[in-house]
């Protein structure tokens, strides 16, 4: 078909170009990487994740926070210079999308490293040029070196990514609502899913979560207050978390809402310590 | 007595004097001459053969778990999806005394130490947990609580507020029209039963661990659960009532994993797609990974010893391996040194692997991994004292999974073998036939297995379903 070679054309244009006089890269242009807005989630993708989370580089992800160290090796006399990361992934936006919320919380936590988990590949690939562009635009104040995305299926291979209490926060913002009954299990947050987000969030950890659709919300609110190791923050303290500003208005969907004048339904889940096993309470 | 599944039938034979105590569903005359006091129920030989070509199409057993009480058994047949749970007499009598159905195919079943609770792991990667026993009371109330929440009124998920597409606006236009007469979507299970975990995967296996003070890293008594997918976790949680804590994951394998074995309540043996079987030292705060151990070796030289006839040969490079099924076994050499075996078997390799948990390190330096060569393709193994009985596929030919058999009566389709000494002098054991328990078998062996000839494909599905897990890769639909 002529349309679709010509579309692909012109994507393929727009990928490899730079700006003809600098050779920088170029911010990417969104309308040029839309991709349907729906994944199965239970589909074998061809997806790169690391065995374990060990094995996984995130110095060439984060270049910035990373240092060098000599350390021995199997099978050699000599030490190696062993690139290592100075801070692991303490903020982890899980269907970013587009990555609006990535960029605004980037400068304002520039301590911690944020990553952006999207199972489409395009989208995904949008978010990765942006941050390209965008650390090479910006190289006095180094903003956006904390930032970084990659293309995961979370609901299967989160444990892969990240080890036990590494996360501080974790956010779920506008996620698909698979409004037929029978697609429920495909939703990102299930009694049995939150053991995973659980695992990998420190005690005092949040889950923010936002979305448009009343029915969802009300899904993700009975599903979190199921689990025994979650609880609901408080109206109050929940209203006075800046992140909740921020997801309200920098998410590429929460614009959305707001032009179409929708309602933002928000709700926030503080993990809680483990209890004492059975037989010691 | 031996149990074993046959198709939609389980029968229950005397290993004492090879007698057929007793057949389910036809509750046929059983002869129960002599007593088999003496004889404990070993199992289970779950998937023995299975014919599927019943007249009335009775579902396939496709699993069979004994209680620790031996006292009773918990079967899960494949088509309607059902668990049931039987008691056994002593006299090898098999009674069904509940059939629960559950919602999606169970994949693997464990019992709680205490035979309290049947964990049930489902092709959808759920974890129920449902009463051994189950009390009317409990199952009314259960019944009641569904019926409640399924009686909830009709709400459309979305609103006009909700960002909408088009199509998305008259999808919920017909959803408003049809929502007096919206169907519920599935039947509501009208048994007590409880979710106590999930994976978004396959779920391949489960394994209920139990530590007491002395064998409790931190000398107090703590149970888990282990569960494997095939996306290669595994996964260890609390036992219930905490079962929705994850405790952490064995990660190592790169090919999903189909079994989990555990020889020692702190030594994990895992196998699935991958070239080798990996050993866990696994209760504490870090889950290690203490040896990888290759198969692919042995089971390209037990794959060569008996070429499947038809077959043409592969390389070594080419062997696939599926890890179909691990069992342990309790060796008492002669020095007396008690020391705990792993028997593993391959999908579609006449042969099972053993190697000791004690002496892994000899077999990562090189060492071949002890085999024992079979007539077929290992479907099972029940393990007892000193001898195990292993179920051979005679449908299709030894080393293939799909090239039929041409004489079925060649090969005896339950065989046993016993761990004895080579000779006076030596001190080496190894497994020979046991021609004892073998003429017991005889009688089991002679019973007819279908009326009329399965479909082969049916066949194949349900006796060798462990490839069809590995991930093809490839093709990437990408939405548009």
């Amino acid at each position: 078909m002529a349309g679709e070679s010509n579309k692909r054309q012109k994507r393929e244009d727009h990928r490899n170009a730079v700006d003809k006089k600098t050779g920088d890269p170029q911010l990417p242009r969104k309308k040029l990487y839309r991709q349907r807005a729906h994944a199965n989630p239970f589909s074998d993708h061809v997806l790169n994740y690391p065995t374990s989370p060990a094995d996984m580089d995130w110095t060439s992800l984060y270049p910035a926070f990373t240092f060098e160290r000599l350390e021995p090796q199997p099978y050699a006399k000599e030490l190696t210079a062993v690139k290592r990361m100075s801070k692991n992934v303490e903020i982890a936006d899980i269907g970013c999308g587009f990555g609006g919320l990535l960029f605004a919380l980037a400068p304002r936590f520039p301590d911690t490293l944020v990553l952006g988990l999207e199972i489409r590949t395009s989208v995904t690939e949008f978010v990765q040029e942006k941050i390209r562009a965008l650390r090479h635009q910006d190289t006095v104040e180094g903003l956006y070196q904390n930032v970084a995305c990659i293309r995961a299926n979370t609901m299967k291979f989160l444990p892969n990514f990240f080890v036990k209490a590494q996360l501080s926060k974790i956010f779920l913002c506008f996620p698909d609502p698979h409004f037929k009954a029978r697609k429920h299990k495909a939703r990102i947050v299930s009694i049995t899913l939150n053991s995973e987000y659980a695992y990998v969030l420190k005690p005092g950890g949040i889950v923010y979560t936002i979305t448009d659709v009343e029915d969802l919300h009300k899904w993700m609110v009975e599903h979190f207050e199921a689990h025994p190791s979650f609880e609901r923050v408080g109206e109050e303290e929940q209203e006075a978390d800046p992140c909740v500003d921020v997801m309200r208005t920098e998410t590429e969907e929460g614009k959305k809402v707001e032009r179409n004048e929708g309602v933002k339904f928000v709700a926030l889940f503080k993990r809680l310590e483990d209890p004492p096993w059975p037989c010691e309470s | 007595m031996l149990l074993a599944a046959s198709g939609p039938k389980i029968l229950s034979i005397s290993l004492h004097d090879g007698s057929l105590l007793s057949t389910w569903p036809e509750t046929a005359s059983t002869s129960t001459e002599g007593d088999q006091e003496n004889e404990e129920p070993e199992g289970p030989p779950g998937k023995r053969r299975k014919l599927d070509a019943s007249p009335e199409k009775s579902p396939n057993v496709t699993k069979l778990l004994v209680s620790h009480s031996n006292e009773h058994v918990v079967a899960v047949t494949g088509e309607d999806k059902c668990v049931r749970v039987f008691a056994v007499s002593s006299n090898g009598n098999l009674e069904q005394l509940s059939q629960r159905c559950m919602p999606k195919r169970p994949c693997a079943i464990a019992l709680t130490a205490d035979d309290s609770t049947i964990l049930c792991g489902d092709k959808f990667g759920d974890v129920y947990g449902l009463p051994l026993l189950s009390s009317p009371e409990a199952d009314a109330a259960a019944a009641r609580q569904q019926e409640e929440a399924a009686s909830k009124s009709f709400v459309p998920s979305a609103t006009n507020l909700t960002v909408h597409s088009g199509r998305n606006r008259k999808a919920l236009e017909n959803q408003l029209k049809s929502a007096n007469q919206q169907a519920k979507t599935k039947e509501p299970l009208k048994f007590a039963h409880e979710l106590l975990l999930g994976h978004v995967s396959m779920l391949t296996d489960v394994a209920f661990v139990a530590f007491d003070e002395a064998t409790s890293l931190d000398r107090k008594p703590r149970s888990y659960i282990l569960t494997s997918d095939r996306d290669e976790h595994i996964r260890i949680s609390r036992a219930p009532p905490q079962a929705h804590i994850i405790e952490g994951y064995c990660l190592g394998h790169k090919e999903f994993v189909s079994k989990l074995c555990l020889p020692r309540p702190g030594i994990l043996v895992s196998g699935g797609g991958d070239d080798e079987v990996f050993v866990w030292y696994w209760q504490g705060q870090d889950p290690r990974l203490t040896d990888k151990i290759n198969l692919r070796k042995a089971v390209f030289k037990a794959l060569l010893k008996q070429p499947a006839q038809g077959a043409t040969k592969v390389a070594e490079e080419d062997v696939t391996i599926a890890v179909s099924g691990m069992w342990t076994f309790e060796s008492a050499a002669r020095n007396e040194v008690r020391q705990t075996d792993v028997l593993v078997a391959c999908e579609g390799v006449p042969a099972l692997f053993y190697f000791s948990t004690l002496n892994t390190g000899a077999l990562q330096r090189g060492a071949d991994l002890k085999v024992l060569p079979l007539s077929g393709n290992p479907v099972d193994v029940a393990v007892l004292e000193d001898s195990i009985v292993v179920s051979i596929d005679n449908c299709h030919e030894s080393g293939s999974i799909s090239v039929a058999r041409q004489d079925q009566t060649a090969t005896s389709r339950l065989q046993a073998f016993v761990y004895a000494p080579n000779s006076e002098h030596d001190l080496g054991f190894s497994w020979r036939s046991n021609e004892k328990l073998d003429g017991h078998l005889q009688k089991a062996n002679s019973q007819p297995t279908a009326e009329s000839a399965p479909d082969p494909k049916a066949l194949v599905d349900l006796l060798y379903g462990i490839e069809s897990l590995r991930k093809r890769g490839g093709e990437e639909v990408e939405g548009s």
